[in-house]
């Protein structure tokens, strides 16, 4: 019988705060996991936002392969999901019920595995583990309903924007920010899933799709707006209605001005890292705290207490868990990523830079980016003009990213733009884009057919 | 029950000529006639397939001649699906397996054009429309007028070249052949038309009729036919809707022919499916039912073959178009063309790089939708 799959993912978690110094969450269950297991200390994720990010896990391809403006996930024919039903997995899981994700939830054998996500205006009410997901899991592998082999998948949204941070975790020894004070608080959980776990059958793997801003000395951009409640309602109550509107406007204009003028203030001597950790969590970005996620492997197979620092991607994710496990992949066509098993057997393997690309907005402008990352440098730029801003970064000396190096060091950022031109050149969107020599017989017959050749 | 779906296509039926028709005026006066859509493609396979997906072709991935095996099916939804997936019968009847993506039909039919009789073939699967509605079932209907691009294959594009001297010398053969050709057309849409009112089918159903982009008669050297350029004489069309319970209207806004699908998905009441990729396109509902909404920038591109004689594989003419301006980028030699359309609708005094600001403002909007980008209002 083949090993079963343990799969959690945690949306916006960072690798800096998964393990290492500038970690203060505490995780007594995650440590003594990852001393049973290995973990890459360097895994970058395809994309800063859920879905970009899913689907070049999903399908093991970059996102100019898949669709870079895509809205929900998309599984191709042949994506990692089939290749684990063909070799008799059974797929469990929770993930959102949001219509982004119903890909999944229609591989999913248990009912109930799509979890609450409502977003009411600005306000989101999310399932996390910490609000009933939890519990849902430990009934579900508590059930014996999972048919082995099986392959369970969790998207667990505790650590995404905004955060709650359970009252008895709320204190500073459970972590410097509410962020990391969520992370102490699943920890609990974290243990209580693994003790339900045969570790022995089961490959357990932990990853995120993307990081998270943490406000510097823990305030954001809204937490230097004043408040302005009571000039609102009192304001409300002596204009007349028609005026309401067009006063609401005046009021948040003001706010936004003061909010402005004192967060200016409070950045005075920041540094660029912690400036941009103000921002507000929507802001498009392809900084370390963003892309850089945790990737940590144990059970089955696994090398205990290793930790890998070579550079991989998050794409490598199905074909290192197919290869571990000896599944044949081979349907999976164009894969940009690759086995690690060799990394595990302390095997060098060639370096392959990692792409990646922000959630693409509505209308594309200079903000959304477009980017390389080898061991060494980051680059990016504008998605829509090369020559627009350039940044590149040096890691090794600034792992913050605080010093934009471009403009100084032309040569190297022309290396990286060489290197995502040709790692995207000609390439075309999905398998189904390229013709087979059939395909181009019956075009050309039935072109000329119309008289066009 | 839902209302029925109809698309009378006219290959390649220049809105010029509609609007010289009586037959086509008699529609006018009746119901929704719009005078502005843009193409998405000025050739047949790129047109409609941005048309059945509401989406361009710079997303579907059907962008040439080339590519029609490179519709993105799992990402974008075509009407033919939505259709069928609310139970109507879906039928179509187009000149060859090209011109329009399959997915969702009941029935693909492929007439040939040079032998069939599209008047009493398509009156046949009117016929049968009408024993499945008796049935309580809704349908779907789309026919392809192609007997235009038989009239040109045969006359144009078999005997010159996008360059022929005789051919642009001689716009008066080049009209009248034309004229010919359409007024059989016209022909075919009146006994339709009175074949789909004899079925009662005008009560219950929506009835699109529509071209999927111009032909040249010799307007500019370079492009005898049609699917080199980005001019208006191929890229603006005409469309009637025809709809009962609507009061008659013409609309002179520009609008693009990615709206006519979401356009008949919200007169049926069928949701956009948000499981799959957004679709370029917008609902006219609005504007059909008299209210303003502003108007889009339209997006079209074309492959122009130059010497050769086989169409490029990917477009290198691309536009974008206001109902004022227009700037065309010839990607192949990397020139500019920028059009006032109300003052020049020939499209021959070339204002870019006189200073205009509109030359900037169009090409950072044309940069973003050839990338497949979105604008916002």
């Amino acid at each position: 019988m083949k090993p079963n799959i343990f799969f959690l993912n945690l949306d916006s978690i960072r690798s800096d705060k998964f393990i290492g110094k500038t970690k203060t969450a505490i995780t007594p269950n995650l440590d003594k996991l990852i001393k049973n297991g290995t973990y890459f200390s360097q895994c970058i994720s395809s994309g800063d936002g859920t879905v970009i990010s899913l689907n070049a896990i999903f399908n093991a391809q970059f996102p100019f392969r898949i669709g870079t403006r895509a809205e929900t996930i998309i599984l191709k024919n042949n994506n990692c999901f089939e290749t684990l039903k063909k070799s008799g997995y059974k797929i469990y899981g929770f993930v959102p019920d949001m219509l982004a994700l119903t890909k999944f939830l229609n591989y999913c054998e248990n009912e109930n595995a799509g979890c609450r996500f409502i977003r009411q205006r600005k306000k989101l009410d999310i399932e996390g583990i910490l609000d009933g997901l939890g519990e849902k899991v430990i009934e579900l592998l508590d059930s014996s309903k999972m048919k082995e082999p099986w392959f369970f998948f969790t998207h667990a949204e505790d650590l995404h924007f905004p955060l709650a941070v359970p009252k008895e975790f709320d204190n500073e020894k459970f972590g410097d920010s509410s962020y990391e004070r969520v992370l102490s608080a699943l920890d609990q959980w974290i243990g209580n899933f693994l003790e339900k776990i045969d570790t022995s059958n089961t490959l357990i793997l932990i990853s995120g799709d993307h990081g998270h801003l943490i406000p510097f000395e823990n305030k954001g951009t809204r937490d230097f707006e004043p408040k302005m409640k009571t000039g609102l309602k009192f304001g409300k109550k002596i204009m007349p209605k028609l005026t309401h509107k067009i006063g609401a406007k005046m009021i948040i204009g003001l706010r936004n001005i003061i909010r402005d003028s004192r967060l200016k203030k409070a950045n005075e001597g920041l540094t660029p890292y912690q400036k941009r950790s103000r921002l507000p969590h929507t802001t498009l970005s392809l900084y370390e705290e963003i892309v850089h996620v945790p990737l940590f492997f144990a059970g089955v197979n696994i090398p205990k207490n290793k930790i890998i620092h070579d550079l991989v991607r998050s794409v490598d994710i199905f074909p290192t868990i197919f290869n571990i496990l000896g599944i044949d992949d081979s349907t999976l066509k164009d894969k940009d990523g690759r086995s690690l098993v060799p990394m595990l057997e302390d095997k060098k393997l060639p370096e392959l830079s990692a792409y990646f690309i922000t959630n693409p907005h509505k209308e594309i402008t200079l903000d959304d980016k477009i980017g390389i990352r080898t061991s060494k440098h980051k680059y990016f730029r504008a998605s829509i003009d090369k020559e627009k801003e350039i940044n590149l970064y040096e890691l090794e000396n600034d792992p913050q990213e605080n010093n934009n190096i471009a403009s100084e060091n032309p040569e190297i950022v022309k290396e990286m733009e060489g290197i995502l031109e040709k790692l995207t050149k000609n390439v075309t969107i999905d398998e189904s884009e390229k013709l087979t020599e059939d395909q181009e017989k019956i075009i050309e017959k039935q072109l000329k057919e119309m008289g066009y050749i | 029950m839902k209302k029925n779906v109809i698309i009378l296509m006219i290959d390649g039926a220049r809105l010029d000529y509609t609007l010289k028709s009586s037959i086509f005026n008699s529609l006018k006066q009746r119901y929704v006639f719009l005078s502005q859509p843009i193409t998405y493609g000025p050739h047949t396979i790129a047109a409609m397939h941005a048309v059945f997906s509401g989406t361009y072709g710079t997303r579907t991935g059907t962008n040439s001649y080339w590519s029609t095996y490179r519709f993105k099916k799992d990402k974008f939804k075509t009407i033919s699906q939505y259709l069928h997936d609310e139970n109507y019968y879906t039928m179509a009847d187009v000149v060859n397996e090209l011109v329009i993506p399959k997915q969702g039909l009941d029935e693909f039919l492929i007439h040939d054009e040079m032998k069939d009789d599209l008047t009493q073939r398509h009156k046949s699967f009117l016929e049968q429309m009408k024993s499945k509605n008796d049935q309580d079932q809704n349908f779907f209907l789309y026919l392809q007028y192609s007997n235009i691009h038989t009239g040109i294959m045969n006359e144009v594009l078999k005997v010159y070249n996008n360059f022929s001297k005789e051919y642009f010398e001689d716009r008066e053969k080049n009209e009248q052949r034309y004229a010919s050709l359409f007024k059989n057309a016209e022909k075919y849409v009146s006994e339709m038309l009175q074949k789909i009112n004899e079925l009662g089918f005008l009560e219950n159903s929506i009835i699109l009729v529509m071209s999927d982009h111009g032909i040249s008669v010799g307007e500019k050297v370079g492009e005898r036919a049609y699917g080199a350029f980005c001019y208006d004489y191929t890229l603006r069309t005409f469309a009637y809707f025809l709809m009962q319970d609507i009061s008659p209207i013409e609309i002179s806004q520009q609008v693009r022919t990615v709206d006519f699908m979401p356009t008949i998905l919200d007169y049926v009441e069928i949701p956009i499916d948000k499981n799959y990729e957004s679709i370029d396109g917008e609902s006219l509902m609005p504007l059909i039912k008299g209210e303003k909404i502003p108007e889009k920038i339209a997006y079209s591109e074309a492959g122009n073959p130059l010497q050769d004689t086989r169409p490029p594989k990917e477009p290198n003419t691309k536009s974008v178009r206001t109902s004022r301006w227009k700037l065309i980028l010839n990607e192949y030699d990397d020139t500019r063309e920028l059009y006032d359309l109300f003052n020049n609708p020939s499209e021959n005094e070339n204002l870019s790089g006189t200073g205009l600001e509109i030359e900037d403002i169009l090409f950072k909007k044309l940069e973003i939708l050839k990338a497949g980008g979105k604008l916002t209002k």
